[in-house]
């Protein structure tokens, strides 16, 4: 039977010592396989959470550069890294930061036709990407592959947050598409409207931290909810999702 | 407003006077916004936007209005 090393007993103390996280909450998140598609602001401070919190296998997607203004809010990038890929830097930091975790950069962009070797044998597909055409992909293979997809989302201020399970069961509560079957490119996003890094921080930190629960085994409201989050007001709100009884992805896909 | 009109309120602080029974959801947020990138709760229930035509509104609903946004 598998258990935590002297040291790692150590290093982890603080969380193992939590009530439902426990050794055998640590052993499966050394198990468990994450994939983070986006290595922009999310990413960053999701990736470098989940690799401190021990997740044991982490992917990196994305096929973008750093440039000088995603400083502020990109936290694990440096004036050193400008024009570098993001994908390899960030993956270049988690491996500093905890040398336990296997690290897994893929310098692309997400398609749907990559799904199933991308997104083969993950735990959690965390999205963290910048624009809908990707979310839409990401949903869309999340589905098919019945992985369970935990998709955070900010601009400006404000976050959106909602976990689909995919496993058949929940699938009542719908899927992305079911929410957002309308966007297009001129909904907002961080170049047109702007973005808080602090508030990138809170919906990062908050998504990191639904990634944890739900590889520990915890059950999450988000899981037929989303979640507005107003970095402003401090009131966040939770709503009941509904799936669309039409949708063009979920809608012949488990139960309705 | 009229003791019989009916309102719905819309992101805790808008009012808007509708008629009940008669007013579709649709309707409203086409008053409201003509912004299609946006999702819409009656009393913190997600309604998909293909039902936004067949949902009624009767009065004293809360409706959370927000758009949808992709950055991360």
């Amino acid at each position: 039977m598998k258990s935590l090393t002297d040291q790692q007993f150590v290093r982890y103390s603080r969380q193992v010592m939590m009530e439902r996280w426990g050794e055998a909450g640590q052993l499966s998140l050394a198990d468990a396989k994450v994939v983070i598609i986006g290595c922009g602001g999310l990413g960053n401070t999701v990736a470098s959470l989940l690799a401190g919190a021990g997740v044991g296998h982490i992917t990196l997607m994305d096929d973008d550069n750093v440039e000088l203004s995603n400083l502020p809010r990109q936290l694990a990038f440096d004036m050193g890294d400008i024009a570098n890929a993001k994908v390899l830097a960030l993956a270049n930091r988690l491996r500093e930061q905890n040398e336990d975790i296997a690290v897994t950069p893929l310098l692309q962009r997400f398609e749907y036709g990559c799904a199933s070797q991308c997104l083969s044998g993950a735990t959690l597909v965390l999205d963290c990407s910048d624009n809908f055409a990707t979310r839409y992909a990401i949903n869309h293979a999340c589905l098919d592959l019945m992985l369970p997809l935990l998709s955070a989302s900010v601009i400006g201020w404000h976050g959106q947050m909602l976990l689909v399970i995919n496993d058949g069961e929940h699938n009542s509560h719908g899927c992305y598409q079911c929410l957002f079957n309308h966007t297009d490119d001129r909904a907002l996003n961080c170049n047109t409207a702007g973005v808080s890094g602090a508030a990138v921080a809170i919906v990062a930190s908050y998504q990191a931290n639904e990634a944890i629960r739900f590889m520990l085994g915890q059950k999450s409201t988000l899981s037929s909810s989303l979640m507005l989050i107003d970095t402003i007001s401090l009131d966040n709100k939770k709503l009941k999702r509904t799936s669309d009884p039409k949708c063009a992805v979920c809608a012949n896909k488990g139960k309705h | 407003m009229q003791a019989s009109q009916k309102v719905v309120t819309i992101n805790d602080q808008e009012q808007v006077v509708i008629e009940p029974g008669v007013s579709s959801l649709a309707e409203l947020v086409s008053k409201f916004t003509l912004d299609n990138n946006v999702a819409v709760a009656i009393d913190s229930k997600i309604i998909p936007h293909r039902l936004w035509g067949s949902t009624l509104l009767f009065g004293d609903e809360q409706l959370t209005i927000f758009g949808a946004i992709a950055g991360g």
